[in-house]
Order: C-alpha cells, then sequence, then structure tokens
C-alpha cells in the first residue's frame, strides 16, 4: 500500500468506527430503558442495596470470614426460574440476585423489607449447605418497641439452620413477618439460582 | 481555461502533493492538532451548554428572589436550593413582612432540617412548607396522592418513596423525633434534590425540630420580574433577612465555572500552541526538502506571492483537516471529557454537557486557522525569497 493512501483510510476507518458506536448504541438504547425502568426491578426493595458494615455483620455469623468487596455482588440470573419462582413466592421482583460470596463460608443476600413504618434492610448469610447460618438488620425506622423484637435473639435465631423446604415462623407483627417473608424469598430465589 | 485558473489549479495540485508526500509526518502534525482541538471544542461547548442550562434551570423555578438570614447570602441560597439546612433561620415575621410586599405575586416559606444517621449510612432530610409550595415549585407534579394538609401528613419525593417502599396511606415513622406521619402523596421524579426529601407542613417541621416560629428560607415570585430591584431593596430592610436575586445566583455559580474554564482554557491554549509549532516544523521541513522544488518554480516563472500563498495554504488545508479531526475526537471522546470538566461546573447535570455545538465549532476552526497561518508565515516567507539559482545549486 502506498504511504499516501494512509491518510484516508485511516479518516475512513475512524470515522467509520465513531458511526457504528453511535448506530450500535441508539438501537440498544429502548432495550436498556425496558430493562432498567419496567420490568427488572419493578420493586425497589429487590434492587441493589448496599452492604452498609460487611465487618461488623460477618463477625456475628462467620467469625474470622474473609471480608468481601461490598461494592461488587455476583449476580445469579434468575430468569430460567422464573415461572417457578412466581409459581412459590407468589411474585418475583427483579431477574437478578446480587449475592456477596463469602469464602469457604457461604454467601450474603441483602434485600429491603416493607415494614410498618419503613424499609426494613436485611441481610441474609446462608452457609454452604444452603441452610440460614444468621440475619442482620441492618436499617430500620421502627418505633422502639418493634426494634426490640427485631433485634431479640429469638426473632433473630427463629431462622437459622432453616432451608428453602423449611415452613417458615409466621409473627403477627406486620413489620416482623415482611422480614420473614423476605428472608424467604431471598432463600428460595438463591437455591434456585445456585442450582444453575 | 484561462492562465490564472491554470496557475492556481496547479499550485493547489502542488499543495496537496505536498501534504500527501510526507502521510506519517502530516498524520502526527494532524493528530496533536486535532487532540487540542478536541478539547476546545468541548471545553467551549460545554461553557456556552452550561451557561444555557443554567439559566434555563434558573428560570424553570418559577422563583425570582430568595430571602435568607444575615451570612454568606450564595451559599445560604445555594444549601436551601440544594435541600440542605441552615445554621440561622429567619423570623416567621419576616414572611408576613414579605407578602405584605406590593411586589410579591407568591411568598413559599421553607423550613429543612436533616438528621444524619451515619450508622446507617444516610441523612433523612425533612422539609417544611406551606400550601404555597407547589405553586413556587413549577416542577412538582404528583404521581399519587395529594398534597399534604392534615398535620400529619407527609409528601414523599420520589426517590425517597422507592427507598422507604412507601406507598399513599402508609405510615412513616421518624424514629429520632418518634413522630409518625401517613404518606399523602408522592412526587413524580423530578431530577433535584427534591426527589429524596420529606415534605411536611410547616408548623409540624417547626415543632418537630423545636424551633416554633422560625423558617429557613423565603422563595418569592414578583408580580412582575422587572421590579426586582426595588423589591429587593425593600425586603433587603426586613430584619435579619437578605434577599438574593436569581441572577445573583446564577452569576455566582457562572464565576465558579469562569474560574474553571480560565484554567482549563489556559492548558488548552497552550496545547494549541504546541501544535502551532508542530505545524511551523512540518512546513519548515517541507519547504526545506522542496528548496530545488521551489528554485524550478521561480525559474520558470511563478511569482514571489504565488509560493507564498502555496506554503500558506498548505498550512490553511492542515488547519481545516485539524479542526475536522478534532470535531470527530470532540464527538468521540465527548463523554470522557465531560467526566472530567463536571466536577468544576456546580449544579452540572448529566445531560447539560454537550461536546459539540456550531458556535464551539466555528470559534475553533477560526481560531486553528489563524494558528496555522502565524505558524505558516516564516516558511512562506523563506519559500517566497528563495533565489533560483542558489536553490538550483542546492543538493
Amino acid at each position: 500500500m502506498k504511504k499516501r493512501s494512509l491518510i484516508p483510510v485511516a479518516v475512513v476507518v475512524i470515522t467509520t468506527g465513531i458511526l457504528a458506536r453511535n448506530w450500535l448504541q441508539k438501537s440498544a438504547a429502548p432495550l436498556k430503558l425496558e430493562y432498567s425502568t419496567k420490568t427488572a426491578f419493578a420493586s425497589k426493595g429487590a434492587a441493589m442495596i448496599p452492604w452498609r458494615d460487611p465487618a461488623k455483620d460477618i463477625q456475628k455469623v462467620f467469625p474470622g470470614a474473609p471480608i468481601p468487596d461490598a461494592g461488587n455482588p455476583t449476580v445469579i440470573a434468575l430468569s430460567g426460574h422464573r415461572l417457578a419462582l412466581i409459581k412459590k413466592l407468589g411474585k418475583l421482583d427483579s431477574n437478578a440476585l446480587f449475592v456477596h460470596i463469602i469464602k469457604d463460608k457461604g454467601v450474603a443476600l441483602l434485600r429491603r423489607a416493607k415494614g410498618q413504618s419503613g424499609a426494613i434492610e436485611v441481610v441474609v448469610f446462608v452457609s454452604q449447605s444452603k441452610t440460614i447460618a444468621g440475619i442482620a438488620i441492618q436499617r430500620h425506622r421502627e418505633p422502639n418497641n418493634i426494634a426490640t423484637r427485631l433485634g431479640a435473639p429469638s426473632f433473630v435465631n427463629a431462622f437459622k439452620g432453616l432451608t428453602a423446604e423449611s415452613t417458615f415462623p409466621t409473627f403477627p407483627d406486620k413489620s416482623l413477618q415482611a422480614v420473614s417473608d423476605v428472608i424467604r424469598a431471598l432463600l428460595v430465589e438463591y437455591d434456585a439460582g445456585s442450582h444453575a | 481555461m484561462s492562465s490564472g485558473h491554470y496557475w492556481s489549479n496547479t499550485m493547489l495540485a502542488l499543495t496537496l502533493k505536498n501534504i500527501l508526500r510526507r502521510p506519517i509526518r502530516t498524520m502526527i502534525t494532524l493528530l496533536a492538532l486535532g487532540g487540542a482541538v478536541g478539547f476546545m471544542v468541548c471545553l467551549l461547548a460545554f461553557t456556552q451548554t452550561y451557561q444555557a442550562s443554567l439559566k434555563k434551570e434558573f428560570s424553570g423555578m418559577g422563583l425570582h428572589l430568595m430571602l435568607v438570614p444575615l451570612g454568606c447570602p450564595y451559599d445560604s441560597a445555594a444549601q436551601i436550593l440544594k435541600g440542605r439546612t441552615l445554621d440561622t433561620s429567619l423570623p416567621e415575621s419576616a414572611l408576613t413582612a414579605a407578602r405584605k410586599d406590593p411586589a410579591v405575586d407568591i411568598a413559599a416559606p421553607v423550613f429543612a432540617a436533616a438528621i444524619p444517621r451515619p450508622t446507617l449510612g444516610r441523612t433523612d432530610l425533612w422539609v417544611g412548607v406551606d400550601e404555597s409550595a407547589p405553586k413556587i415549585r413549577a416542577w412538582w407534579k404528583l404521581k399519587a396522592g395529594k398534597f399534604p394538609e392534615k398535620p400529619t401528613d407527609v409528601l414523599l419525593g420520589h426517590e425517597a418513596a422507592e427507598t422507604e417502599l412507601r406507598a399513599v396511606d402508609d405510615t412513616l415513622y421518624s424514629p429520632e423525633t418518634k413522630t409518625s406521619f401517613t404518606v399523602c402523596g408522592i412526587l413524580e421524579q423530578s431530577g433535584t434534590s427534591d426527589d429524596s426529601q420529606f415534605f411536611i407542613p410547616l408548623k409540624t417541621a417547626q415543632t418537630m425540630f423545636k424551633q416554633p416560629g422560625r423558617i429557613t428560607g423565603i422563595a418569592i415570585r414578583l408580580r412582575d420580574p422587572n421590579l426586582i430591584a426595588p423589591a429587593s431593596a425593600r425586603l433587603q430592610e426586613i430584619p435579619g433577612a437578605q434577599a438574593v436575586t436569581m441572577t445573583e445566583m446564577i452569576g455566582t455559580f457562572l464565576n465558579l465555572a469562569g474560574a474553571a474554564k480560565a484554567l482549563m482554557l489556559g492548558v488548552t491554549f497552550v496545547a494549541l500552541g504546541v501544535s502551532g509549532l508542530t505545524v511551523f516544523n512540518t512546513l519548515v521541513a517541507n519547504t526545506l526538502e522542496r528548496t530545488r522544488e521551489l528554485g524550478v518554480l521561480r525559474a520558470i516563472g511563478y511569482s514571489r506571492s504565488a509560493l507564498f500563498a502555496s506554503v500558506t495554504s498548505e498550512a490553511l488545508i492542515i488547519s481545516i483537516a485539524g479542526t475536522l479531526l478534532g470535531l470527530l475526537i470532540a464527538y468521540a471522546a465527548g463523554g470522557l471529557i465531560a467526566g472530567l470538566v463536571r466536577p468544576l461546573m456546580p449544579l452540572a447535570s448529566p445531560t447539560t454537557l454537550v461536546p459539540i455545538t456550531p458556535q464551539a465549532a466555528l470559534q475553533s476552526l477560526a481560531l486553528t486557522v489563524c494558528v496555522g497561518l502565524i505558524a505558516a508565515l516564516l516558511p512562506a516567507f523563506r519559500a517566497a525569497t528563495i533565489h533560483p539559482v542558489e536553490a538550483l545549486r542546492t543538493k
């Protein structure tokens, strides 16, 4: 190739690249919009929630375990199990389940529950045998009487050892029941997703 | 074809041939010029679109001035606009006085208080408003429910409702102040700080935060915007209060952005200067290599001005091509450059900064052509003053 033809070739290559990038972005936009605003995250409760104090929470359940990067969870796709999960749970807010892997111990799952007075953020620790190893309430805005019950050992320990097939405890209080429902949903979703 | 046309066509052909004779050298020159022009186009376009959007945003707010407590007025007004709290406050009598002013159409009080919850990684922003709030906040649109009526009503911003998983008629509790509210309405997403705030009746907010009769600021819309100067002067007389006009606010933000712009333009001009030197270097090298050719042209009758024009048109073509390459770079890397510039521009939204505008492109073209022509002066002069006999003797 003659040297003088390099300039027009370079100009054509750069222009084509820019136009192709622009065209690809435009053609992908409607799909992105649909996915982020309507389908996947119909409820914010199922969206990714910041894990506020992983070191403190892990110390309670898996003492000495390595602390995962809380800002970089693994995503498990639930789309293949959507129908089965809706049948089992009644609803599935998101096709994506965010999982924090704790090396050699298990995983941590987070979700917001609709409490009586505001959102309650729950951290659920699942062991490698897919049983609940412990739970932590990382944020809530409940009145003192409910807050005390949420933190009581009788409530926290009520979920230990449960599997996706277990019968979960029921509570007369709306906030406690919402937390129980969210813990079960997370465990069932993780059980289904990690089978794939 | 006339002899003049023939000569000019021949000179143009020679110029183009000369540019393409050393493609790598020309490419490097173009890349240096294109990089500087790309950054400059983005910077000029960002400034222009930022100024326009800031003016649009402030005028769209539907308010003409803010009445804030004594202190730094711009800081106070900016804090209130961003939904943050102030250490000082105004007496409620300031609101009564403002509403009595004949030029004032709407005076909307605001009581803002933040409850930091560091252990939970968030801060609750409670804002006390009265029935005038929806009138002055033109961007408020209800997604569901209604505006607060009862003392225990709370209106939630879009993001606040999603984060707290609240719907209309749900309860929202403030554990720190031990106050319970019923969600009366939820606002549509507005892209403002209102999205993450809890709006409650003014009296409730004052009681909740134990500051009865105090307000953080007053947003004012005038009957006629032309009355802003006398109205501002009168409102300034209210004890403990100072008036800040939106024009002053825009000026403050633009001054902040202007300082950052001056710094970045300085860097860009240095880059453009270096690019000019690259063009100069290329033209000098080209002229030196063509010494014999230029001598022949002079010997067969080409005038000094024709040779001068040949070199300057070479600079002109390189400048125009460099600008076009710069525009392509601006288009492709605009997002990246916007990411660098955005932190220096207060209140700039992600959609505010547009990498290319026709005005910025034309300004850059004009500047680059000037730089190119200045860089061409010495090589062109050398080419024009070349002696044919000495040139032909050169090996």
